[in-house]
This record gives C-alpha cells, structure tokens and sequence, in this order.
C-alpha cells in the first residue's frame, strides 16, 4: 500500500466532508422556517399561555445569542470554527446542557447497537448467501433460508413494532424498550450486562434479520458470478477438492465486493438504527434525534448530523484502509 | 500533387489517475507517415500491443487529437480546416474496428448501421436510391442482401458481420480506410478472403489502405509497405518485400524469427537470443536512449543515452537504428 | 409472449401484487363509507368485528377505511420521488458520463458526499423546517436523495457503451455527438432506467415511510406511515391494538416485496448473464449431468508406448428446448510417451470441448454420452488407491468411469491442463506459491515445508521463472509469466499427458516463441505425451509431432506433421493450409467457401461437403469412417481409399447440396 494510496483517499474524505458539511450548513439556511421563532412559539403553546413575551424582542436577543443576526459568510466561517473546535452549541431545550455532551452520552448505546447488528448480519448474511450459491447446499437450507428473506423486504423500524408486539407485548419474554431497566443501576458488573444484553436482544433482532436478507442475496449473486470464472476451472483442473476451490478461489474473491457494497450501505445502515431506536426508546442517538425533533430542538439535532456525517465519512475511511489488506492488487501496485 | 496523408512528428501522451498524481504514458512518439494519392496503396502498421498503433489510428481517424505534431490530410492541416471540410474528411477517412459484433449497436437492426451514413452525409435522395447504394455496397462485400438485411447483429456470424461493416465503409465513397486488425477475430480460412477482399477495393476503387495489425504474415500478403512500430515509436519502413527479405532494425529481426512457418525447412531459429523476461516488457521504462535497448542483442553503449531518429537508407527505406 | 413470463417470473407476481393494492384501494371504498367525517362517528379502540372489519383507531377511526385511504398517498409520494430522481438521473448520468470532464468530476463528487450523509438526517433537517407538508412536497424532499442511484446508474453504462466499438462506428457515419448521445447510448439504458425507476421508488417509499412514523411526515392525509405514527402515539403496540399498526405494516411489506420482484426481473432483463445461470441450474435439475457410459468402447491393443487412448468419444449438448447437438462426435485417436499432437479447427469445431473431455471437466448442458478416454498407467507410480489395476503390470483404464473423487486425483498427476488465457486461470488473491503447493497437496499428502520450496523452485526454473515469482501475485507479473506459472503448475506434479489449450494466443509473437520452445523442452524432459491445441498452422507446423484436423466435431485427418502438411489427404486439410498466409512467398488469398456448420443443424453425411469441391453422392448421404491409409495416415473421406492422394481440384462447385452462403467472392464481383 503506498503513501499515494493513502493520500488519495484522504483528500478524497476530506472533499466530501467539506461538500456534506457546507450543505450541512446550507440547507437548513435556505428553507424557509426560522428556528428560534418555532422554538419560542411552542414554548408559549407548551406552558399553556402563562409564560408570554415579546416574541420579536426575545427573538432578537436569541439570535444574537446563536448568531443569526450576522451575514451569511460569517456564520459559515464561525460554523467551520466550531467544527473543528467540535463545539456543537447548547440544547434549546435542555438548556444549558451542552449538545456535544448529551451525544457522548448516548452514542456509546447506539456504537454497541450499530457493530454488534452489523457484524452479525453482515458475516451471517454473506455465508448463508455464498452458500446458496454452491451446487452442493443441501435444499433444506435454502428452503429454510427463503421466509428470512422474505422478512428483509420489511424495513428494520417495521420489524420493531412487530417484535415489540409479538415478543414485548404479546409473549412478554422481552421488555418493551429502554436500555435497562429502569430499576436497575447501572454499574461495571455481570448483572449490569446481562441486563443491558436481555435490552438489546429485539433492537438488534430486528436490525439483524431486517438486513439479513439483502447481504445474503447480494453474496449470492456475486458468488454466482466468480464461480464462472476461469480460474475456478483452472482449480478444478488442478484437482483441487471442491471445497477448498469454494472457499479459496470463489468465496475469498467474492468478499472483496461485498465489503465494498458494506461501505456504500453504511449510510442507510446508520438510517436503519436511528429508527430502530426511536421505536424502542433505546437511549441512543436515535432517542435522542427522535425527542429533539419533538420538542423541535433545533442545534441538538444539527449537531447529530454533523457527528454522523464525520462518523460515516471516517468509517469509510476505515475501509478504504482496510481494503488492501483483502485485496493484494490495490496493495501491490 | 499534394499527399493523401501525411503525419507529422504526431505525439500523443494519456494522462492517468487524479490532479494531485498524475501518470503518463507516451502512447505514440513523433511519428511521420506520408500517404501518396496519386498511387493509393495499401499500408501495413505492424507492431505488439503497446506499440501505439492502435492510437496512431485513432490520430488519423480524427477521434484523438494529437498533443504536439500536425496531420495533414489532402495538403489541408487538420486543425486549419473549416467545419465543412473537417466533414468531408469525416467522410471520406473510414475505420473498419477488430470486433465485428461490438462494432453494431445491440438495439438496432443491422441496417441501422449502412442507413446512418447515407442519412448524414446526404449520400441519397430517395429511399429507393438508398436502398440500391446499400444493396450494391453489399454485393461489393461478398453478401446476398436478402440473408443480411433485416437481421439483428447477433443473428449473423462474425464474418458476416464484418464484411456489413466493410460494406458499410464503402457506402461513404472513402479515400481511404483505416482497418484495424479487421481479422484478428475472425477464424483462419475467414481471414483470407476478408483480405483479399480489401485488396480488391484498393485495385479496383483505388481506395488507399492503412491495414493495421500484429500479424505481419498478413501484412505480408496484402501491403505494399509496411511500418514497424515498438513503443510508440517508427523503428522501421519500407516496400514490404523489402522489410520482410532483409529486415534491418533488431526488433523487425525478432519479430520475423519468432513468426512459425508451416515449411518443416524452416525452424524456429534457436540462435537468436532468447531474453528470458525478468523486467515486464510491456511499458518501458522512459530513459532517454532507444526504447528497444533492454531486449536488443546488438545493443551499443550509445543506445541507453541517444534516442535513434529514423533515417532514410535508401529510397523508401527507413530505420532508427544506431547501426546505420 | 408466454416465454417472457415464464423466464421472468418475478416481474409478474410483483405487477400483481402492487395492482391488488391499488385495486383493494380502489374499492374498499365503495363499499365502506370513507370520507372523513363518517371515519371519524365509530366508537373509538373496538376490535375487529361485524361492522369494522379492521376494528377502529383512538379516535374511532374505521381502520379499513384508514388503510384504503392510506396506500395511494404513499404509492404517490413513491412515484414522484421515483420520477423526479430519474430525471435528474437520466440527465446527469448522460451528460457527466457522455461528456466527461470537469462536470463528471464534479457530479460524482456530489454524489459521493451526499451518500456520506445518512440520508435520514436531511431529511430530517428539512421536514422540520417545513411547516406545512403535503403528500407533492414530501415527495420531493425524499427525491432530494433518490437521484445519486439513477445517477451512478446511468453514468457506469454511458461510460461502458461509449467504450464500444458502435459509438465510434457511429461518429464515423457522420453523427454528430448529440445524435451518438440520444440515438446510439440512449436506447440501451432503457433496461436500466427501468430498474433504477423502481428501486428509486422503492427507496423513496422506504425513506417517507420512516419519516412519517417519526412523526414528520404530511399532515392531515392518511398515509401508511402516518398511520403508524398515531399508532405509537396512542401505544397501541403496548396495549396490543394490533388492528392498528398490523395491516399497514402488512401493506407496506407487500408493496416492498412486489417493488424488489420487478426491481429483481428488471436487472435480470438488463444483465442477460443472470438468467443463464438460472438455466443452467434448472438444466441441472432436469436431468443432465449423469455419467452414462456405454462400456463397449473397443479395447485397442495394448501398448506400453501408449500413454492415452481416446475411443469413439462423443460429447452431446442440449438447449433448453430439448434440441441436441454432438460436439464432439466419435473422435478416436491414441498418444504415445513424448509425442505431440497439434489438433488443428476452426472455432466451434470442438477443440476445447475435446480437452474437457479428457480430463472430464464436462458440465451440463453438456454430457459425455458414450466412449471412452484410456490412460495408461504403471503400477506404484502414484496409483496405489487405484481400484482397478492391482497387479504389476501395464494396465489401461477408463477415466470416465471413475467417480468424481479419483477422477480429481488423475488430474494434474495424471493429465494436466496448460489452459488458454493464463491471465484469468490464475487466483488474484493468492501468491503463486500457494497456488503451486495448493496443487501440489492436493496429490501428496505429507510434502514438507522444504520438500515443497524445492519442488517449487525446480518447477520455476524448468519453465525459465526466476524463483523470486514464487512471491508475487499475478498481477504482478508480465502475460507470458503468467503463462509460464500455469505451465509449471501443469508439469510440476510430472503428469504422462499435457492437453494445452492454445496456450499462446494471448501473447505476442516473440513471446510466443518463447513460451512454446520452453513447453517442447519441459514435454520432452517429462516424456509426456501432449496435445496442442490452436488454429495457427504454422505454429502447429513448428510445435508437434503429429497433427489431427477436426472439422465439426469429427476428426478428418491424422498423421505426422509433414506428412500431412506437405500433402494433405482430406480436402478441409487442404484448403485450410493454402487459406493461411505465410512469410514465403505472396500469393492470391483464399479463403473456404461457406460457413463451419452450426451445432444443432448438422449437414447429413460428410459434415465437410457442402465446402467440398470434391464432393460426390455419397458424401451427402454417408458419413467416411476414419481408415487407415498409409503408415500412420488416417482420414476420413470417401475419396479414399480408392484415390493414393488428393486429386487435381475440379472446376469450382458452386451451391453444392446444403445451403452454402456467400459463394460470391471478390474477385468476380468486382466488376459490378
């Protein structure tokens, strides 16, 4: 792997980062709505009246407060500042909690949600996928396999609510939401893991087997199509077994795109979760986006936008580095 | 009397990769070639793949336009010309591709492809005229019109396929064609007539020929001269009789040696050196001396530091050797 | 019409699922009554019964009427954002992909950033911001990101097909780029435009659907995720009101599951390669791919020269309407230790289904049908776990009767396989080494460490490698080294036949030299038998020992290479060795009159004589058995043996019995 390789996709990261973020910072500017106004305005509706100001006047103050009054280019320039500084505001609501500390709180939730969904379904998926592809699967398999995928055409946050009706409400074997139990303490314990787990179970059943299907039809058809290819056949002339040719000539070159189909759904992955989360009332960034779009909270939700964006732009980073080490001919070149 | 075509110290360099890295490769390196038009002829460009006579064919074509030397076609300068004659070259300089099926479009008819030109270049005025033209141009091509026309590409063979897309090249009444390895894929006793087919248009409809290819067995056979070409470069040229009896340049050498001939008396010659490949030979390093150094068996001291021109020996003959 | 649907099945239960929908939403309401007002007099959280079939909302809702009222406007909201995203696709894929350039550059930039962003997080951004959404703006905000598919869509297949030849063949008739623009590229993106369509949709409704249960979708309209939203709010899940939020999860699966069957038909109809995978496997299952041996193959005499045996082979193809064609038909011929035979055709004359053949590589839609292929084999030489010879002697075998698993072992070790594009034979992920010692341990068990490093560095150097390859991955290396690695994997286990595959075609012609002259020297040091196999004469001229013409499956001629080539016996030899042009002298070109025949349409007779210019009544009625007719010259043409040679050519025989084709050449048409 060469410094160019490396240089290459870091200023790729770096241009794309820039580009989401300017729309980032664009696009909440350019529709028409302003948030300060709503915001007040529902906090004069919520207090039921009692609480009345001069909207104009507190407005103002607010505004300068957050720096709306000031020109356009000098909020971008104070918005890239505070990027950097990963100084994300304060919560509206929660004021004067910061955002930046209300997401440290909660995205350690959603990371343990995220890689423990993702590495589940992604690993199982493509095996069940390579071998639905192999000549010698037995039929049984595959007949096994079909109603799971059916189930991946319902999207991850649907399967929630059906898992929470069949298995929170109906079956009672699982709690119906939260992160633990909310007359458990939590501590660095046994106890506490196995609570936080026995929690976790449905989101993650229904992150897992909601994308299930897609890993293993995508595995599928691309085991299909490295198994035509001509060194199989030279293999199969060598006389290799057959199982050695599947795994070490079909499969090992079969992964290598679909790691890169893992980097392009990465982005609905994370979408997936936040909903799921939001239906569970998992103390998550999902929770978290899903109260402040309630209560129209406006910098905390700007401010999870902006961590996604970073996480995701570094995730895909991660793979672009990870790669050649699957593949020797990015490696070697 | 003006040329047909000449080439003037033609180069061309593909640049590769993102701003920030960028990777060259000089595919063809101050090439000259002039085309007579009172004798039209059939030239041979032989070389490997590499040797950038694919790309010299698309500088002739007009597809690519060169990064530094000119094109001369029928004494006008290509980038001079008005976009009336820049049509008329269009026209009258015809490609025939390697790959009879690529060379159709899937979502049409084969007529498709011998009705676009008629229709653009104003070739007709009527559809019965159209449709005579196509029929003749089909009979000149060794094809029963009523077997061809109407059929998908993928329902005719590949030497039915190519021989529309010579039909189809001659509909635009051209002064020259541009054949690249027009019979590479076609089977062996295919070839034979295809070739002899493109010999007759040159003697009957005096239409010049720059036949292109790796086979210099069929070079042989139809050209009247051949140009040898290795990393983008001219190394040789000359009446083919001449550079087939007595090649001069060491990689016309090689390459004649290296070809198998069915007379049992002929072996393949095992006294030429065999240079066993440690280095891959397909890109060249670029250094400042002959690109052929490395592989050479004749090889000087001066060939790693100076660049051989390519110097007239003799009437119609040429070699960038610094042996001569 | 019928075969479309029975090919792709997936485009009609998923029309149909999606119709019934809309169908259900067409009706319900006229048998309930829907408007909003009557919706809203029922009592309220009743369970389904006689008069609410689907019970009622919080709010006294008739749920039937909510969920007919509700797929429309999410259908709607699906259709627009799948439009809007594949107009902005098809232009911006066209342009930036026709185009190139600063503004491809530019497009895909976007596009790439935009992906970075969870899509759900704009949306988000925007829909809050928006006070009052209806079901027209919702779709737009979701088209916002539906257009980066369709875009990279089209823009992957405008950039393939201007690689192709038709694009330049185009501009040469005279078009201009524009007309090459819309004429040529854009009537093959109608597949892809049609399958990006609807997986746009699909997304797009995926996308609505999420936001609309956050709460942030249109108001005041009944959409299905609406419905799902005012679910969660009144915890219908907890107090299990599943007539609530169960019928439109149930409609929106069944929309995403008739939307990805299309999506699935219409990239199959795109990507023909899909399709015959299916059929392949559905061959596979009807019955082809059994080995039935007619085990009355004739025994020749034995002969301890003798390294292989092929008797009266036939290998038979079928097409899925149940038509058959041999593709090799009854070829018999033998190989003694180091000799080489060049088997010289034309393409789809059988060559490569022959090599498979004999090392029993077959796969449906083909099938060894009857004959045999005899390997000779010496006792303790590697066959210990031979089942069939037991006793020290010279025995013979048929390997097509073997089962799989001994098959695997006489392959490589027994008959190897040097193939014809080395470029893909070899695995890109693993270093050459591996690939030789993975051949290796699969015949020998029990090789250690540093037997296997001295096996693969002989094995290197006998084919001219340097041993630093052994480190390298192929693409690392030159074209011709690849070549030499599959020759030494080919030799390196010292196998009695070696079958190559035009194993120089891929190469230039000093290469080629090279690589053949280094394959003759590995041959001869084994002692091996080998087959070469090509359609160069004179590279088979210079390479074998002997030579065997195959025309159409059928072996015509068989002798030693000068013999032959000097004086060819069977017509085809004839004018396939004066149709090749050599370096000795310039002569007029011919070329042989007609087409090779198809496979499933065989001449009757000698499959030769509709080419033939000797042919005769009997050749279109009976086909010539190969005989004997001198020292080891075999052909198979009723010429013989009443004729010693070929006689003089009769006046040329136009449109002979058969159909022959283009029997115009140039030279007499030229004058027209």
């Amino acid at each position: 792997m060469t410094i160019k390789y490396v240089f290459d996709r870091t200023i790729q990261l770096v241009l794309v980062i820039f580009i989401a973020m300017t729309v980032n910072f664009i696009l909440p500017r350019v529709i028409p709505g302003d948030p300060v106004e709503a915001f007040l305005r529902s906090k004069m509706a919520t207090s039921g009246g009692t609480v009345t100001f001069d909207i104009a006047k507190v407005g103002e103050e607010y505004r300068r407060k957050f720096g709306f009054d000031k020109p356009i280019w000098l909020q971008y320039a104070h918005y890239w500042n505070d990027v950097i500084h990963l100084e994300l505001g304060v919560s509206l609501i929660h004021f004067p909690s910061k955002v930046s500390d209300q997401i440290l709180n909660a995205l350690p939730w959603t990371m343990g949600l995220l890689t423990a969904s993702v590495i589940i379904a992604f690993v199982a998926g493509s095996v069940a996928g390579a071998l639905l592809a192999w000549p010698q699967t037995p039929t049984w398999f595959t007949a096994a396999l079909s109603p799971v995928m059916l189930l991946s055409t319902v999207p991850a946050f649907l399967l929630a609510i059906i898992m929470l009706w069949v298995f929170a409400a109906d079956l009672r074997w699982f709690p119906g939401g939260g992160g633990f139990s909310s007359t458990h303490i939590l501590r660095w314990n046994l106890a506490s893991v196995r609570n936080i787990m026995y929690h976790a179970i449905l989101p993650a059943g229904a992150l897992v087997l909601s994308s299930l299907g897609g890993w293993a039809l995508g595995m599928r058809a691309l085991a299909i199509s490295v198994l035509g290819e001509d060194y199989i056949m030279f293999a199969e002339a060598k006389g290799l077994p057959s199982r050695r040719i599947f795994l070490w000539y079909g499969m090992r070159n079969a992964m290598l795109p679909q790691v890169t189909a893992l980097a392009l759904t990465l982005g609905s992955v994370i979408s997936g979760t936040v909903l799921v989360e939001a239906m569970f009332g998992y103390p998550g960034i999902g929770s978290l986006l899903f109260n402040a779009i309630a209560t129209k909270d406006y910098f905390v939700i700007q401010g999870i936008v902006l961590m996604l964006i970073l996480s995701l732009g570094s995730a895909l980073f991660v793979i672009d580095m990870v790669y050649p080490l699957l593949d020797p001919r990015i490696r070697y070149n | 009397m003006t040329n047909l075509l000449e080439v003037r110290d033609a180069t061309k360099i593909f640049r590769n990769g993102p701003f920030w890295a960028r990777d060259t490769t000089t595919a063809v390196d101050k090439v000259n070639l002039i085309l007579t038009a009172e004798q039209p002829s059939i030239t041979g460009i032989v070389g490997e793949s590499g040797s950038g006579k694919t790309t010299l064919a698309m500088l002739v074509l007009g597809q690519l336009r060169p990064d530094s030397g000119s094109l001369i076609f029928n004494g006008k300068n290509i980038d001079a010309m008005t976009p009336a004659e820049r049509r008329r070259m269009r026209r009258e300089v015809q490609p025939i591709y390697q790959d009879p099926f690529a060379s159709f479009n899937p979502f049409y008819k084969v007529d498709h492809a011998l009705t676009e030109p008629l229709r653009n270049f104003m070739l007709a005025n009527s559809r019965l005229e159209s449709e005579r033209l196509i029929h003749h141009a089909l009979e000149l091509a060794g094809l029963r019109p009523a077997e061809t026309l109407g059929r998908y590409p993928h329902q005719l063979s590949g030497g039915q396929r190519q021989r529309i897309m010579v039909a189809r090249a001659l509909l635009c009444k051209p002064t020259l064609i541009v054949a690249d390895e027009p019979v590479s894929m076609l089977d062996a006793s295919l070839r034979a007539t295809i070739l002899a087919g493109l010999q007759t248009l040159n003697r009957e409809l005096g239409i010049s020929i720059l036949y292109i290819t790796h086979d210099l067995t069929t070079a042989y056979q139809i050209c009247d001269r051949v140009l040898v070409m290795y990393a983008g470069s001219v190394v040789e040229f000359g009446t083919t009789e001449h550079v087939i009896r007595e090649p001069k340049h060491p990689y016309t050498q090689l390459l004649i040696s290296s070809i198998p001939s069915v007379k049992q008396t002929q072996q393949w010659a095992d006294t030429v050196a065999l240079d066993v490949d440690q280095i891959s030979p397909d890109s060249p390093k670029a250094n400042s001396g002959c690109k052929f150094a490395p592989r050479c068996h004749s090889v000087m001291n001066n060939c790693w530091t100076t660049a051989p021109p390519l110097s007239q020996i003799d009437t119609d003959r040429a070699v960038a050797c610094l042996l001569y | 019409m019928t075969h479309f649907f029975r090919r792709f099945p997936g485009f009609i239960v998923g029309s149909v699922i999606l119709l019934g929908t809309l169908l259900f939403s067409v009706l319900a309401p006229l048998v309930t009554d829907t408007s909003l007002e009557a919706v809203a007099s029922a009592p309220p959280s009743l369970a389904p019964s006689g008069l609410y079939l689907l019970g009622t909302d919080a709010q006294g809702r008739d749920m039937l009427s909510v969920l007919a009222l509700s797929i429309v406007p999410t259908l709607k909201i699906g259709v627009i954002a799948g439009l809007v995203g594949i107009c902005i696709g098809l232009t911006l894929g066209l342009l930036s992909g026709f185009f190139g350039g600063p503004l491809d550059a530019m497009v895909i930039l976007v596009a790439d950033s935009l992906m970075t962003v969870p899509s759900i997080a704009i949306l988000i951004i925007i829909s809050t911001k928006v006070e009052d959404v209806s079901v027209e703006l919702m779709g737009l905000i979701v088209a916002l990101l539906a257009w980066m598919g369709p875009t990279r869509t089209i823009r992957a297949q405008v950039l393939s097909s201007r690689e192709r030849a038709y694009t330049a063949v185009a501009r040469a008739n005279g078009s201009s780029e524009l007309a090459v623009l819309f004429r040529e590229v854009l009537p093959n993106l109608l597949p892809f435009v049609a399958a990006s369509f609807v997986s746009s949709v699909s997304g797009a409704i995926l996308a609505s659907v999420g936001l609309e249960a956050l709460g942030l979708g249109a108001q005041n309209v009944h959409t299905l995720g609406n419905t799902i939203y005012w679910a969660r709010r009144y915890s219908a899940v907890l107090r299990g009101q599943w007539w609530w939020y169960g019928p439109p999860i149930l409609v929106i699966s069944l929309i995403f599951i008739a939307l990805f069957l299309l999506s699935a038909s219409l990239d199959q109809i795109a990507n023909p390669a899909m399709t015959r995978q299916a059929a392949r496997k559905r061959r596979k299952k009807q019955g082809g791919g059994d080995l039935s041996i007619s085990s009355d193959a004739p025994s020749a005499i034995i002969n301890t020269d003798t390294v292989v045996s092929v008797r009266d082979l036939r290998v038979v193809f079928k097409t899925n309407r149940g038509t058959t064609g041999a593709a090799v038909d009854g070829v018999s011929f033998s190989l003694n230790r180091g000799e080489c035979m060049g088997l010289v055709g034309e393409s789809g004359c059988g060559k490569t289904t022959l090599a498979m053949a004999m090392m029993s590589l077959i796969r449906p839609p083909g099938q060894i049908t009857s004959g045999g292929v005899f390997l000779g084999t010496l006792e303790g030489s590697g066959s210990a776990h031979n089942p069939i010879s037991s006793n020290k002697r010279w025995a013979e075998q048929n390997i097509l009767e073997l089962d799989e698993h001994h098959m695997r072992r006489i392959r490589l070790k027994g008959i190897s396989l040097v193939p014809q594009a080395a470029m893909n034979s070899l695995n890109p992920v693993m270093r050459v080494h591996d690939q030789i010692a993975d051949a290796i341990n699969a015949h020998q068990h029990k090789t250690s460490r540093i037997g296997l490093k001295t096996m693969i560095e002989e094995a290197l150097t006998s084919v001219g490698l340097p041993v630093t390859v052994a480190n390298r991955f192929p693409h690392q290396l030159s074209g011709g080294m690849k070549q030499r690695v599959a020759m030494c994997i080919a030799t390196v286990l010292r196998p009695q036949l070696i079958i190559a595959d035009e194993p120089t075609s891929a190469l230039d012609v000093v290469m080629q030299r090279q690589v053949m002259l280094t394959l003759r020297k590995v041959q001869k040091h084994l002692n091996a038998a080998m087959i070469l196999i090509g359609h160069d004469m004179g590279f088979i001229a210079q390479a074998s020992d002997s030579i065997g013409v195959l025309y159409a499956g059928q072996l015509v001629e068989r002798g030693p290479t000068a013999a032959v080539l000097e004086a060819p016996r069977h017509p085809y030899t004839h004018l396939l060795s004066e149709s090749l042009p050599g370096l000795d002298a310039r002569k007029p070109l011919s070329g042989i009159p007609g087409l090779p025949p198809e496979l499933f349409n065989l001449p009757s007779g000698c499959r030769f004589h509709p080419r033939c210019p000797y042919a005769f009544d009997r050749c279109i009625t009976e086909t010539p058995a190969m005989q004997l007719i001198g020292t080891f010259r075999y052909v198979a043409c009723h010429l013989y043996p009443k004729h010693s040679s070929l006689p003089v050519r009769p006046a040329n025989k136009p449109d002979a019995a058969g159909d022959m084709k283009h029997t115009i050449n140039f030279a007499t048409s030229a004058t027209h």
